[in-house]
């Protein structure tokens, strides 16, 4: 992950993180003190409604009890205290005394609980309210809620009961007043507030919202088991607050509506709000990043490709130096490293060059000691011979000047191995199918290897069906190949097995090809291993120990590498990768 | 041509009202009807219904008639378990008496309808006559009065004091009032009762009721209080209510009470005679509001006087009746009177009745015992 | 709303020779009438003629006990057919505006009433006789030339009635107020009153004479003032649009018509089981039965019914509580009952007004309203078993279902005499020409 994507995604993540923290926590607060302050509002406005029920109850109450004082009603009383009153010529009375009185119901019924006027539903004298007649203290009873029966169906009535004595029996007066919608209206408003009376518990929600549902739902609940009771919905809070008769009966329920819409679009605002802060975080994060790319990763790029140059040769590659913060300090030092790596590998090259002169001096020296001691023995021998006997002086000479050419031989191929090692050309690459270079190779030695003069030796070659052809100069791989074998064959002087593999590696970044040469041979000391490519160092008896450095060398201008391993005592392998 | 016109028109009418019938021809017309429909002569049970004008006496008279008619055409009339049973209605309609026969056999009903045109009831000659004696007038209203050790000593009730008088010479001289201190202002229509006690005598008035002596002096104490008053001297027992509202006894249907026999009758406004429990026992016709029991050995039923209807303020009557057989009849001429009565009550005497009216010429209310005599 | 017909108290037999009062009439005055419906002010003459005998008279009429007298008519004969009818023309009779009247000008009155009726009638006229002619036999003739429509008269300018009765039409005001001043020439005698002012309210204590309705919010009778009641005249009922026989069987037993009486009706009404009231007919007794609410629920109990509309007449309010009554009686039965003004529900309520005292005419008519004029045939006014089984018949369906029936009630002020006296002759007429008052 890049340095600008971290910084944008920390930033963003911050910025992000940072605005839903805040908005959830707003949110929080913002719905409890909505919903405490719909609490209140719900609460007084049941105060309110309890406060004037009370009025109104206490307002019939009193106009029941101007009525059950009236004249007509004092008449009919008396009348009724006679025997064989004809109660028919009162059939009206109620309406008008309703009227006077403003209340909406009105019975007047005889000791019987005949009804002998009503004003609510005239039709219905004669019909007797047995409920007048029960046991009851109707003046310490109050006022209080009933179901009254319409002709057009139920109403509730805020009702109290007066009675008037009329001879051995009672009159009845019952009177009250509607307790509806218009009752309802009279509540001072609350905006968001909507109340309404519930008289018919089994009528069928009227729509199928949510709310409606949650309407449906309470008026259950509070019927099977009535008490206040709240619930609260995704855009509404109901409370029902039930309405119970004169003896506790569900008689109503006044359900309070608070509508969380204007919550919902708060915290819809909220939302909205969050979500463009955290886009502006994101942008921010995207633009800081951006800056930060250009303030930090940019020189840091940079300054990676600089490395990347050096590592990949140019050592002269310099970092720019823009600025004098940490950047800028490690351009400095980066060029200050490649200076000084420069200077050291200069120096060591150097060094390398001085020891490889030096490994050549002393290789060479080596190598040109042994023919140039015959030689002058030769001509040593020749100056005496001249001087001692001039008779065989002839013979001295011819011996001598052979033996002279022989040894000037044998110089001559000592420097013609250098010259070769010298001469190495740059291969020329063309494809090159690897498997038959080896078999090709293999083949050339199989006379060896089977030789009468020497103990036998096994070959195996283990190919890679899969292997690729290879971008190389033939020759050169087939000299370093040669090389390779002949240095196996050489370390297994008792015989043994030689093993000769081909691999495809199925690598990363790129496809790579290994070919290994095993011996079963003595093995190699780790010095050895580590001294083994360098020019002259051989372990063997004889041979200018040029064979590895060649083989490293052609390996080298492959661009391959080439490495051994091995233990003492149990052979080693020479392992060449190649790209593929 | 207008003969014959008027010869056809009065056809049509006879043939459409018939010529009268007696009780007896009626019956017989109906039986033969109604055995007509019964071939097969079943027992048959006969009802009797009245739901017209028509007198107990001719009622009976029918009905008997009736039964014997069925009985000649051959059904054998039984009282318990009939095939059939017979229920006869005399009803009436405008045009007269109509006979209606229902024929009941089990579920299935027949009706048989006959118009009867009825003979002239009989003439009611009347049987007693009114005597009219009068006792005192004074310009203030008298709502009753008593005649005291043997008709010597007169207490007169107004609507706001008793007055006592001796008859003195032919006259009756005033010898005290005793004002009566009253629970509410007299009424527009004033009532009131006196009767006489041990002691001295007891006043009913709406809301109030006093209580009086004689001797020393005459005193009157009053208290409020909704007394029953008694309506007739005979029968202490019985007793009325007086609903002052209403300015009727007992009832806002009745205009008065009178007494007569074992129970308390009323009469309506709509000339219907009541009982206490509201049955109806008679009917009467253009009664006034006023009545009174009398005793009278002319006629054995229960004999009431009483005023007349109508609207004419100046003058009214007073006409004896006999209520017999769910009927008002009269039995005495009426007795024309020059105002309109005010009061008519029982008298402590028997065979006496109070009556007050209020002369409309004079203006004055005048006091006079009412008795009756037979006629010869 | 009608006219209160008139009816005499058919219980009583023994009448009064003269009332309390036997002071002579007295000649002079004005009448003022107050009547709470303008119908019959639509037009003077017709509308069923509550008022015509005082201004336009038909040639016969029918008396209280259903008899025909002549009026205009003095004598007629028919043909044994019955198709060919000859009137003679009472003499020395005259318009309101001194025409006399004759052969010649009453004959197109009386043809046009006629021709309404029966296509096939032809009037003649010569001198005072008047000949009917019908096509068909028409037995019946002298009833039908009892009725209002039936009444000779003529128009004069701007539209005026001119008649021949007691009073001329002095102003009219249609559906407000009619005048009518004493016709001095009337062959029968000047009335006694000098006029008369019928006018259209309910409230002003100025009148001698005002109709109280039912229903109507009670009228404050001023003192003094007498209250006259009919014989019930004006029947309530219910009809059926459609025959529902065991629906309507079932209504027919669960309503309850004692406190429709008692109550709405303040005693003053009579509960109604037949068609014709027991004082007409004399056999209404026979139709009388207890409600049964038990029985009615058995009837409803196999079937399902949805809310019925029980159609009433607007500002009618004693209507409106009889419907209400009924409604909340059919409730108690399982039968929902709606009481609307809105027309054209499966029940009405009707108020039907007698308009004379033949029973069998009375019947005819009504059957003719409910499309059952062919019944009508059987109808024989001798036999009231006929008219019995016509109306049992029409009782059995259900489509009828008789209410209650309510007299007329009239307030009369002090001033005004002989009332009762004047509407004996003529039960189903206001009748005016004989009423006198105090000056």
């Amino acid at each position: 992950m890049s340095f600008r994507t971290k910084v944008f995604l920390s930033i963003t993540t911050t910025v992000v993180i940072s605005v839903w923290i805040v908005a959830s926590v707003v949110s929080t607060l913002v719905t409890n003190s909505f919903e405490r302050q719909d609490m209140q509002r719900t609460a007084a406005l049941i105060s309110q409604f309890r406060s004037e029920f009370d009025r109104r109850g206490a307002e019939v109450a009193r106009r029941v009890d101007a009525i059950a004082n009236s004249d007509d009603v004092q008449r009919l009383a008396v009348n009724l205290g006679a025997s064989k009153i004809d109660t028919a010529q009162f059939y009206d009375t109620a309406q008008a005394l309703a009227r006077e009185q403003s209340l909406n119901f009105l019975e007047l019924a005889g000791p019987d609980g005949s009804i002998i006027s009503s004003a609510e539903w005239p039709a219905r004298f004669g019909y007797k309210e047995s409920w007048l007649l029960q046991p009851v203290d109707w003046k310490a009873q109050g006022f209080f809620l009933q179901r009254e029966e319409l002709a057009d169906g139920p109403a509730l009535g805020l009702m109290t009961v007066r009675t008037v004595s009329a001879g051995d029996g009672l009159l009845y007066i019952a009177g009250g007043q509607r307790l509806d919608k218009a009752f309802l209206d009279s509540l001072p408003p609350a905006p968001g507030m909507n109340t309404r009376l519930v008289r018919d518990f089994d009528a069928p929600a009227p729509s199928d919202t949510p709310a409606s549902k949650l309407a449906a739902d309470l008026i259950q609940d509070v019927r099977e088991r009535p008490r206040e009771l709240s619930l609260t919905g995704s855009d509404v809070t109901l409370t029902a607050i039930p309405l119970l008769g004169r003896d506790n009966k569900l008689l109503a329920i006044l359900m309070v509506e608070n509508s969380r819409a204007e919550l919902a679009n708060l915290k819809t605002y909220i939302q909205g709000t969050a979500w463009i802060g955290g886009s502006a975080g994101v942008l921010l994060g995207l633009g800081f990043s951006l800056w930060a790319a250009s303030r930090v990763t940019r020189p840091v790029l940079a300054l990676a490709s600089n490395v990347r140059d050096v590592a990949g040769g140019n050592w002269d590659s310099r970092a720019r130096i823009d600025s004098t913060d940490e950047v800028g300090q490690l351009a400095q030092d980066f060029n200050r490293m490649t200076e000084q790596l420069v200077e050291q590998r200069d120096r060591m090259i150097q060094a390398e060059r001085v020891a490889a002169w030096r490994e050549l001096a002393r290789r060479l020296a080596h190598e040109l000691k042994n023919p140039l001691f015959p030689l002058q023995i030769t001509v040593e021998n020749l100056q005496r011979a001249r001087q001692a006997s001039p008779q065989q002086f002839d013979e001295v000479f011819r011996e001598s000047t052979s033996t002279l050419l022989a040894e000037l031989d044998n110089l001559k191929t000592i420097v013609g191995r250098f010259s070769d090692f010298a001469r190495m050309p740059a291969p020329h690459l063309e494809p090159v199918d690897l498997n038959q270079m080896v078999q090709d190779v293999a083949k050339l030695f199989d006379a060896q290897m089977e030789g009468l003069d020497r103990p036998r030796i096994a070959k195996i070659l283990q190919l890679d069906d899969n292997l690729p052809s290879v971008s190389a100069d033939p020759e050169q791989l087939r000299r370093a190949l040669r090389n390779l074998v002949l240095n196996a064959l050489d370390a297994m002087p008792k015989g043994g097995t030689l093993t000769l593999r081909t691999q495809r590696l199925d690598g990363t970044p790129d496809p790579k090809i290994a070919i290994e040469v095993s011996d079963s041979g003595e093995g190699l000391t780790p010095e050895e291993c580590a001294r083994l490519f360098t020019p002259y160092y051989t372990t063997k008896q004889h041979g200018t120990g040029l064979g590895l450095a060649i083989v490293q060398s052609v390996v080298s201008d492959h661009k391959g590498t080439i490495t051994v391993r091995s233990e003492p005592g149990k052979g080693a392998t020479f392992r060449i990768e190649l790209k593929a | 041509m207008t003969r014959v016109a008027f010869a056809l028109l009065f056809g049509w009418v006879s043939v459409a009202i018939g010529p009268a019938q007696s009780p007896p021809e009626a019956a017989a017309q109906l039986a033969a009807r109604i055995s007509s429909l019964l071939p097969r002569h079943p027992t048959v049970s006969l009802e009797l219904q009245n739901l017209s004008s028509m007198t107990p006496g001719d009622l009976s008279t029918f009905g008997r008639a009736l039964e014997e008619q069925l009985r000649r055409s051959g059904l054998p009339m039984t009282a318990t378990q009939p095939e059939v049973r017979a229920r006869v209605t005399i009803s009436e309609n405008d045009r007269g008496l109509l006979l209606v026969a229902e024929i009941l056999t089990g579920d299935t009903r027949t009706v048989v309808m006959q118009p009867w045109i009825a003979p002239p009831l009989s003439e009611t000659k009347p049987r007693i006559r009114i005597l009219r004696r009068p006792l005192w007038d004074q310009p203030e209203p008298m709502l009753d009065l008593l005649l005291l050790n043997s008709e010597s000593e007169l207490l007169v009730l107004s609507p706001t004091a008793v007055s006592d008088f001796r008859l003195a010479d032919g006259k009756w001289i005033p010898t005290g009032v005793a004002a009566l201190s009253l629970a509410r202002p007299p009424a527009r229509d004033p009532r009131g009762r006196i009767e006489s006690t041990p002691g001295g005598f007891r006043v009913y008035l709406p809301d109030t009721t006093c209580s009086g002596t004689l001797q020393p002096m005459l005193t009157v104490a009053c208290a409020p209080g909704n007394e029953a008053w008694p309506v007739n001297p005979r029968d202490p027992s019985f007793v009325v209510r007086w609903i002052t509202d209403r300015n009727v006894l007992e009832s806002p249907n009745f205009q008065s009470a009178f007494y007569a026999g074992a129970n308390g009758w009323f009469s309506t406004a709509v000339h219907r005679i009541m009982d206490r429990a509201g049955n109806t026992l008679a009917v009467a016709d253009a009664w006034g509001t006023d009545f009174a029991t009398i005793e009278s050995s002319c006629v054995s039923n229960p004999t009431v006087l009483a005023s007349g209807s109508g609207d004419n303020p100046d003058r009214d009557r007073a006409q004896a009746f006999e209520i017999a057989g769910g009927r008002a009849t009269p039995v005495s001429e009426s007795t024309d009177l020059p105002g309109p009565i005010t009061a008519l009550w029982p008298a402590e005497t028997p065979g006496q009745a109070t009556l007050v009216i209020r002369n409309s010429k004079t203006g004055n209310y005048e006091a006079s015992r009412l008795g009756v005599a037979c006629a010869e | 709303m009608r006219l209160r017909a008139w009816a005499w108290l058919a219980l009583s037999s023994i009448w009064l020779t003269a009332l309390t009062g036997t002071t002579r009439p007295r000649y002079g005055g004005a009448l003022t009438v107050e009547l709470s419906s303008a119908s019959f002010m639509l037009d003077p003459v017709n509308t069923h003629g509550r008022l015509s005998p005082a201004i336009a008279e038909t040639l016969v009429r029918v008396n209280a006990r259903g008899a025909i007298e002549p009026r205009l008519a003095l004598a007629w004969q028919h043909e044994p057919d019955n198709k060919r009818w000859r009137f003679s023309l009472r003499p020395k009779v005259s318009f309101h505006d001194g025409e006399p009247l004759t052969a010649v000008n009453a004959a197109p009155a009386l043809l046009a009433a006629l021709k309404k009726k029966y296509g096939d009638v032809t009037v003649t006229a010569g001198g005072q006789t008047l000949v009917v002619q019908f096509e068909h036999p028409m037995p019946d003739l002298l009833a039908e030339l009892t009725h209002p429509e039936t009444a000779i008269f003529h128009k004069g300018d701007a539209n005026a009635v001119i008649g021949t009765g007691p009073f001329r039409v002095a102003a009219w005001e249609p559906g407000r107020r009619l005048a009518l001043a004493a016709f001095e020439d009337y062959w029968g005698g000047r009335p006694f009153l000098d006029s008369i002012i019928i006018s259209v309210g309910a409230g002003s204590v100025r009148a001698d004479v005002f109709d109280i309705p039912f229903g109507a919010t009670r009228r404050v009778v001023p003192e003094g003032f007498h209250i006259w009641t009919s014989a019930p005249n004006e029947l309530i009922a219910l009809l059926a649009a459609n025959p529902q026989s065991t629906l309507l069987q079932a209504l027919s037993l669960a309503i309850d018509r004692t406190p429709i009486v008692n109550v709405l009706a303040q005693r003053r009404g009579e509960a109604a089981f037949g068609i014709l009231p027991q004082w007409l007919s004399g056999y209404a007794f026979l139709f009388q039965a207890a409600p049964d609410l038990a029985r009615a629920r058995q009837l409803i109990s196999q079937l399902r019914l949805p809310s019925i509309n029980l159609t009433y007449p607007a500002n009618d309010s004693f209507a409106r509580a009889v419907a209400e009554r009924v409604a909340l009686n059919a409730r108690d039965a399982g039968i929902t009952i709606q009481p609307t003004t809105n027309p054209g529900g499966s029940l009405t309520l009707v108020r039907w007004p007698l308009d004379s005292a033949n029973a069998a005419e009375e019947l005819t008519r009504l059957l003719g309203f409910l499309g059952a004029s062919d019944r009508a045939a059987s109808l024989d006014p001798a036999k009231p078993e006929t008219l019995y089984e016509a109306e049992r018949v029409l009782l059995d369906d259900h489509r009828v279902i008789p209410l209650v029936y309510l007299p007329a009630i009239y307030g009369l002020a002090p001033r005004v005499h002989n009332w009762e006296a004047a509407q004996k002759l003529d039960p189903f007429r206001l009748n005016l020409e004989n009423l006198w008052v105090d000056q």
